[in-house]
């Protein structure tokens, strides 16, 4: 079988989110001599980018999406292990979570399933997170981005005490920091001094692409 | 608080619970408050696609009374990508929901209402008039709303949507499902179109003369033309 059918293969098993057909193409391309990142970069990618484009289309719903997600890391670890020494494929480290006081996680799920579909390594603090998990967690991992969603314009004052939290220790610097949640605007993300709003998961993806490069 | 006023608790997205909502629930029935158990299921989230979310919009309903020990259910199947209650799809499920649910079991219900657009906009008492008719006909016994311009603006909510959505409910009521399924394929359409581009509308101090507490002549006009609107779908109200 040669790369193009590999290739298609990849695609189709994540167009179909299929984990376990991902994985096997996965090999049998490695131990056929395919480059791994080719075949991340041609196969897996442009599937999960298309399967992207029908979530935002409704034609498929967040099981699918989740589903895609858990191929597509199932994918990527057999790639980055056929890669030389310090060559993997993560384009990111990102923390994300719900901030404290709020419990409205969906909108998050959606977009940690979008990032790790897109090769960044996630760390999901879950919900009603205090502040400070935020930064510390961020630390720990060396995260290049912190995501902050809130629900409820009760809870989104929490994003602007992550920045100030960041200002605090010297470190605001260090990270790029997107919030998100319904109440959230550009203005909003501005005057706190984000440095950048995500109306939903595909634009928080585009913007973690753009802070990043 | 009166002794007839609600205290709310939340399920979480999917048929879930947390601690949290299990000492609320603890602490209401104990004081034998009026409970309100509320839940927003998700078109196109954990649940899926319609069916399935319909599915689980009857579920929550049982839950609320099971798990919570509820007075009554607040509903309001919310769609995954809009974050609004009055697309095709929230609409659905919650019609098929409530029918079903009224079908089997004597409790109440209530339907929450989050448009798109804004207070002084005729896209918002549109998307208002086809939720109060889907909740009408499928036979709700609660209508909780407006939370106009997705109901995260603050100030972007007023009487009049309200009003409306009132209006609408008593003008359709006891109208075949077929007569209100025809006229709701009709609204929906005329709005479904513009999420993207919609009118976030006015404050409400825009809206009305904050002093005398009436609305402006400019939203009085608005709702006239809403008004129009529904009328030329056979939707008739004794003061339109």
């Amino acid at each position: 079988m040669g790369d193009a059918e590999f290739i298609q293969e990849a695609i189709d098993s994540l167009v179909t989110y299929d984990k376990d057909k991902a994985v096997d193409v996965a090999n049998r391309a490695i131990a056929a001599g395919m480059a791994p990142d080719e075949l991340m970069a041609k196969g897996f990618v442009v599937g999960i980018r298309q399967l992207g484009d029908k979530f935002d289309e409704g034609e498929v719903y967040l099981p699918e999406l989740m589903l895609a997600a858990a191929a597509m890391e199932a994918a990527m670890a057999v790639c980055n292990a056929a890669l030389p020494e310090g060559k993997s494929e993560v384009r990111g480290k990102v923390v994300i979570g719900t901030v404290e006081g709020d419990v409205h996680d969906i909108g998050k799920a959606i977009v940690c399933a979008y990032l790790r579909a897109n090769g960044y390594e996630v760390w999901d603090l879950g919900r009603d997170v205090p502040v400070e998990d935020f930064v510390d967690k961020a630390e720990e991992v060396g995260a290049d981005i912190i995501g902050a969603s809130a629900l409820l314009t009760a809870t989104m004052r929490k994003q602007s005490e992550i920045v100030a939290e960041l200002k605090d220790r010297g470190i605001r610097d260090k990270y790029k920091f997107v919030v998100g949640g319904a109440p959230c605007t550009q203005d909003y993300a501005d005057s706190i001094g984000a440095d950048a709003y995500a109306a939903d998961a595909s634009d928080g993806l585009k913007k973690i692409e753009e802070l990043i490069a | 608080m009166r002794t007839s006023d609600n205290h709310e608790v939340s399920q979480l997205n999917e048929l879930k619970t947390d601690l949290g909502a299990l000492l609320f629930t603890s602490h209401y029935n104990l004081a034998a408050n009026n409970v309100m158990v509320e839940q927003m299921p998700i078109f196109g989230g954990f649940a899926g696609g319609l069916e399935e979310t319909t599915i689980v919009n009857v579920a929550t309903h049982l839950n609320s009374f099971v798990t919570f020990g509820g007075t009554w259910h607040l509903d309001g199947p919310v769609h995954m990508r809009w974050g609004i209650t009055t697309t095709r799809e929230a609409l659905a499920i919650a019609g098929h929901a409530i029918m079903a649910v009224n079908s089997q079991w004597p409790i109440l219900s209530g339907n929450q209402y989050y448009t798109m657009a804004g207070p002084c906009t005729v896209m918002c008492l549109l998307e208002t008039a086809a939720q109060a008719i889907t909740d009408t006909s499928s036979g709700r016994e609660i209508m909780s709303g407006v939370a106009a311009a997705k109901g995260v603006i603050t100030d972007k909510t007023t009487g009049l949507e309200a009003r409306f959505m009132g209006e609408c409910a008593h003008a359709t009521a006891g109208m075949p499902t077929e007569q209100t399924n025809e006229i709701l394929d009709a609204l929906v359409k005329m709005y479904e179109g513009d999420y993207k581009t919609a009118d976030q509308g006015k404050f409400f101090h825009e809206c009305y003369d904050t002093e005398k507490v009436v609305p402006t002549d400019e939203y009085l006009e608005v709702y006239d033309k809403a008004c129009e609107v529904m009328k030329g779908l056979g939707v008739n109200y004794p003061t339109w």
